[in-house]
């Protein structure tokens, strides 16, 4: 495979943390910033598949196209060998925002947890983008919203980062609904990028039943989950009446990072949703908003390429 | 600087302040409420239930509030701002109006010699009576400065001197002179009353020569007493004849035929048959002065108006001579049309009027001569001699001014230095209004901020 994606080991870009991105302004340059980190000239997509462009040979199996027999390869083997190719604008993708009241938490970050999804969105757009693929928007809060379908043409980026930019954490959304408005939106299978907290009302439950539904038609389903380290506990906040942003009404009255049990708590229920979408083949990848992009998406994105790798 | 009108608010509002400060120190706010996405994953325990006790004040509102009380407190105190002044003027105030007879290079004389009286102290020249007004001239160019088309009354220089020193900050205290065209055409109604309450200080006028006046009173010449003889109806014959004596008058009884011309005749609360008498003696040549009370009806006298004692007034003052500074009862009314102004009481309302009857002269003076105020003056006998020749000083506005109108303006009982800072005190900038927009952006802030608590 010619397009592995790989972090530019070294580079400053590898260590550019949330509130450097904050601070260069438009989601166009945020995003070319964290994309320059993990792709390196011709390096291509981390999202290979089967397209125009040749990627590799492979033994021909019974139920292969013949068309796709390379016949000078026969000749000089004597053995048959199919050609592969790089998946092009084949695959159209969503990415589902979550917008709710609790993603404009900003905790110990630099940046809210909604602003940090935005950035992960707009790197992975640009990502979709190069590798031909078409990737669409759509946001959950209040209400459910599509912004932009899948396309892949001249100028789609730039749309797609003023629909970005538009989004503002607002109300307390359900994203079962939302992935399954997306489903039926897409029109064949395809790849839906969830962003969000993941802190659902009903501890998961009918989003992983949502998740199930995409899957059973062929989905593709990636969830990127955004968490600050005050909320997991990881860091010691200071005695308070907390509440949740989404329900205001209920106070307890504690001191996060004091309470032994809470980091434990948190950790369990987010194992627990990791489990569920594993079970349901869906891809999970937790991320904290005082993580550098660069380093958390280009890992990600490098594994991702070499199981594909593997896989085929 | 700054003067307080009413610091008892000040005062008010400082202790109010210390309520609003003790009442914050005294509550205590409760815990803050903060957002966390995970909350329902905390548990409460007693542990964290001690460390949420509740606050200490919250010290940026209670300052925003005690800052309101005291603004509030400010504004309503009648806070006045003056800019600070400092050192002694001297300064010359010049009537560079249309004058009647105006010098001018007499007057930059005038006007030279008394800067020349400074004593160390910037001397400045305010001119007024210009076509721009009145502002501060420079003395070399008085040569060539324009002066105004109009003749400028006492009032106006007054005025203009007011306003020049106030406007001019670098004076506290200010010695003032005047070089003034002393006519009755600079004269008005009510100078010398509000003479000290416009300038609270002595001004020694200069008096510039006038062409017309000449210098000289309209009635000096001969002596109008020779070869007179004067008689009494009515009234105060005793006090009369006493002071007709000492102008070398002699006083005898009216006799019926034949008039002679010149003589004087003095009546005083008379009927109307007197009155007509009296007018057939002035049409005949006799010179009839009637003072006081009018009877019903009154014709050929030369005042219209109601003859009812009106109002005590300061003093009369004649032209060319020093004021009766007495108080005198004096009758309403006005002077009749073509009649011509004698007199005037010191606030520069018309006293005496005179107008010509056929040979003779009639003069109506509307305070009583046998007003105890006027005969107890050691210038009673004068002012008869000046009443009598009331025709033949027809010429009143551009006569010279009288010592007495002179030191209505002069007033040398006032001090010599005025403190222009305390006068200027008046005419500050008031800061009420700055102190009820500061109140005011101090409540928006309070209002923000204890929204922001209340949110929070």
């Amino acid at each position: 495979m010619r397009g592995a994606a790989r972090p530019t080991s070294g580079e400053a870009s590898d260590l550019l943390p949330p509130e450097v991105l904050e601070r260069l302004g438009s989601l166009d340059l945020v995003a070319k910033t964290i994309v320059r980190g993990f792709i390196s000239g011709a390096h291509r997509s981390p999202f290979v598949g089967s397209g125009e462009d040749f990627s590799r040979h492979r033994a021909y199996q019974q139920g292969d196209d013949v068309r796709r027999l390379d016949w000078r390869l026969f000749a000089r083997t004597d053995r048959l060998y199919v050609r592969l190719f790089q998946e092009d604008s084949n695959l159209q993708g969503f990415f589902v925002i979550d917008a709710s009241e609790s993603m404009g938490f900003v905790g110990d970050g630099a940046v809210s947890k909604l602003r940090y999804s935005q950035f992960v969105a707009a790197a992975l757009a640009h990502v979709m983008l190069r590798a031909g693929d078409a990737p669409g928007l759509a946001s959950f809060g209040a209400d459910t919203a599509f912004h932009l379908p899948p396309r892949n043409r001249p100028g789609h980026l730039h749309d797609l980062l003023v629909g970005l930019e538009r989004i503002e954490a607002h109300g307390a959304g359900a994203p079962s609904q939302a992935l399954d408005e997306v489903g039926d939106a897409l029109r064949r299978r395809g790849r839906v990028v969830l962003i969000s907290d993941c802190l659902f009302a009903d501890d998961g439950e009918e989003f992983l039943a949502a998740v199930a539904r995409l899957r059973a038609r062929g989905d593709e389903v990636i969830v990127i989950r955004v968490a600050s380290r005050l909320e997991l506990g990881e860091v010691e906040g200071h005695a308070a009446r907390y509440f949740d942003p989404e329900v205001p009404h209920r106070v307890v009255d504690a001191v996060p990072g004091k309470d032994p049990g809470f980091r434990g708590r948190v950790a369990e229920y987010y194992d627990r949703l990791q489990r569920g979408l594993e079970e349901q083949g869906a891809e999970y990848l937790p991320l904290t908003t005082d993580m550098p992009l660069v380093t958390a998406l280009g890992g990600w994105l490098m594994a991702r390429a070499r199981r594909e790798a593997r896989a085929s | 600087m700054i003067s307080v009108l009413l610091p008892g608010f000040l005062l008010a509002g400082a202790g109010l302040a210390g309520v609003v400060g003790a009442l914050h120190l005294l509550a205590r706010r409760p815990p803050a409420r903060e957002a966390l996405p995970t909350a329902r994953f905390l548990k409460e325990d007693a542990r964290t239930l001690l460390r949420l006790q509740p606050r200490p004040t919250d010290v940026p509102l209670m300052m925003l509030r005690m800052g309101l009380v005291l603004c509030l407190a400010a504004a309503f105190a009648g806070m006045v701002w003056t800019p600070g002044r400092s050192g002694e003027g001297h300064v010359v105030l010049l009537d560079a109006g249309a004058g009647s007879g105006l010098d001018w290079d007499s007057a930059i004389s005038l006007v030279a010699e008394a800067t020349a009286g400074a004593n160390g102290a910037e001397s400045v020249v305010v001119a007024y009576g210009l076509e721009d007004g009145a502002r501060e001239v420079d003395i070399a160019s008085l040569g060539s400065l324009e002066r105004g088309t109009e003749a400028a009354t006492a009032e106006d220089g007054l005025r203009a001197l007011r306003e020049v020193v106030l406007a001019d900050t670098r004076f506290s205290i200010v010695r003032a002179e005047w070089v003034l065209v002393p006519t009755w055409s600079s004269w008005n109604d009510g100078v010398g009353l509000m003479r000290p309450a416009i300038w609270p200080g002595r001004l020694p006028i200069h008096a510039v020569p006038s062409a017309r006046a000449g210098g000289s009173a309209p009635s000096a010449g001969s002596d109008p007493t020779r070869g007179r003889r004067a008689s009494v109806v009515g009234l105060a014959a005793d006090t009369l004849e006493l002071a007709l004596g000492a102008l070398g008058v002699p006083v005898g009884p009216v006799r019926e035929a034949p008039p002679r011309p010149g003589d004087w005749v003095f009546g005083d609360g008379i009927s109307s048959t007197e009155l007509g008498a009296l007018l057939e003696r002035a049409r005949s040549g006799e010179i009839v002065v009637i003072s006081g009370r009018l009877p019903e009806g009154a014709a050929g006298v030369p005042w219209v108006g109601d003859a009812t004692p009106k109002s005590r007034r300061q003093g009369l003052v004649v032209p060319g001579e020093p004021g009766f500074a007495s108080g005198v009862e004096s009758f309403g009314g006005t002077p009749a049309e073509g009649a011509a102004v004698v007199a005037v009481f010191a606030d520069a309302t018309p006293a005496a009027a005179a107008v010509s009857t056929g040979a003779g002269c009639v003069v109506y003076l509307s305070v009583s001569v046998a007003d105890g105020a006027l005969h107890g003056s050691s210038n009673y006998p004068e002012l008869l001699r000046r009443l009598t020749g009331g025709c033949s000083d027809r010429d009143v506005p551009n006569a010279r001014l009288g010592r007495g109108a002179i030191a209505s303006l002069q007033r040398d009982d006032l001090p010599d230095v005025v403190d222009v800072a305390g006068l200027a005190a008046d005419q500050g900038v008031p800061l009420s209004k700055w102190w009820v927009a500061l109140a005011l952006v101090l409540l928006g802030g309070e209002l923000a901020m204890t929204r922001s608590r209340r949110m929070s």
